[in-house]
């Protein structure tokens, strides 16, 4: 009887814990969603300020051409092509966006679609994102973002 | 007097800078051996000691295709590109590590040997046993 009882409270306790846990991620991948598409709004519309805020100052960046940009360098190409719009990438619409919740740790990853003219060429490609994000106090930063073009 | 406590201060707060860069330097350490035991692992087909240290939801991008643990595995066990690391930087973020460096991949396939050269970034996350890896993806580079 008391083994019975102890059992269906371990039970009852392991269900409630697991039930918070996945309310818990639920909670972060609303919330890595939203800065996925805030990032996005932000890089087309130039908004340095915003991009400042949601990309850690230590973060990996890697272009899909296997090119690396520092947060600096990032802020400082989404500045100029601001400036000269028809110099680098126009327009991304994401395709597809899932989100595996590690704790204080998400990856992002998805696919998006890129158009733009380059050297006077317009183009238009697909891209496979990984974007690690990071609970840092109550803020969620990105710490390493890559992109690889889809090529089959 | 006022130098003591001023020296005082100093050491005090050298300190736990000193601890805080002794677990990164661990972690680095650690990060980097598990990197040499996958493309060891990688080379000589051996997908025992790869499914230790992928996480089951692990997120692999592959010529921008996104692969799972059990297929890339399987693929793994069919082949046996070499592996060669150029460069390898980790930066920890306590729990987490990014690493981000160069390989060159070298394959034998149709008769002939295929040479590429990739840029990869690697998320590992601390777990209840230890780190895993949960995201890989790689870009390749001009030869």
């Amino acid at each position: 009887m008391r083994f019975t009882t102890v059992l269906l409270m371990a039970v009852f306790a392991a269900g409630i814990s697991s039930w918070a846990q996945s309310d818990a991620d639920s909670a972060t991948r609303s919330k890595i969603v939203a800065l996925e598409q805030l990032w996005n709004q932000a890089y087309k519309s130039g908004d340095t300020k915003a991009l400042d805020s949601i990309l850690d100052d230590s973060i990996v960046l890697v272009n899909d051409d296997g090119s690396m940009q520092s947060k600096s360098e990032f802020l400082s190409s989404v500045k100029s092509s601001n400036l000269q719009p028809s110099a680098q990438q126009q327009q991304v619409a994401p395709e597809s966006l899932n989100v595996n919740v590690y704790g204080n740790v998400a990856i992002a990853t998805g696919v998006m679609r890129v158009k733009g003219v380059e050297k006077g060429k317009s183009y238009t490609r697909r891209e496979r994102f990984v974007d690690t994000w990071l609970k840092k106090g109550n803020t969620w930063v990105c710490v390493g973002t890559d992109a690889t073009p889809v090529l089959h | 007097m006022k130098v003591a406590l001023l020296l005082l201060l100093i050491s005090g707060m050298s300190v736990p800078m000193l601890g805080q860069k002794e677990p990164e330097e661990s972690t680095a350490r650690s990060i980097l051996a598990l990197e040499r035991e996958w493309a060891e692992g990688q080379s000589r087909n051996d997908n025992r000691a790869l499914n230790l240290i992928f996480d089951n939801a692990l997120v692999y991008v592959e010529y921008g295709q996104l692969v799972s643990k059990r297929d890339y595995l399987a693929r793994i066990k069919h082949e046996s590109p070499q592996i060669a690391t150029e460069a390898m930087t980790v930066r920890a973020f306590g729990t987490t590590a990014i690493v981000v460096g160069t390989y060159r991949e070298s394959q034998f396939k149709g008769g002939h040997r295929d040479l590429k050269r990739w840029r990869f970034v690697d998320t590992w996350v601390y777990k209840k046993n230890g780190w895993v890896l949960v995201a890989a993806a790689a870009a390749p580079l001009a030869p």
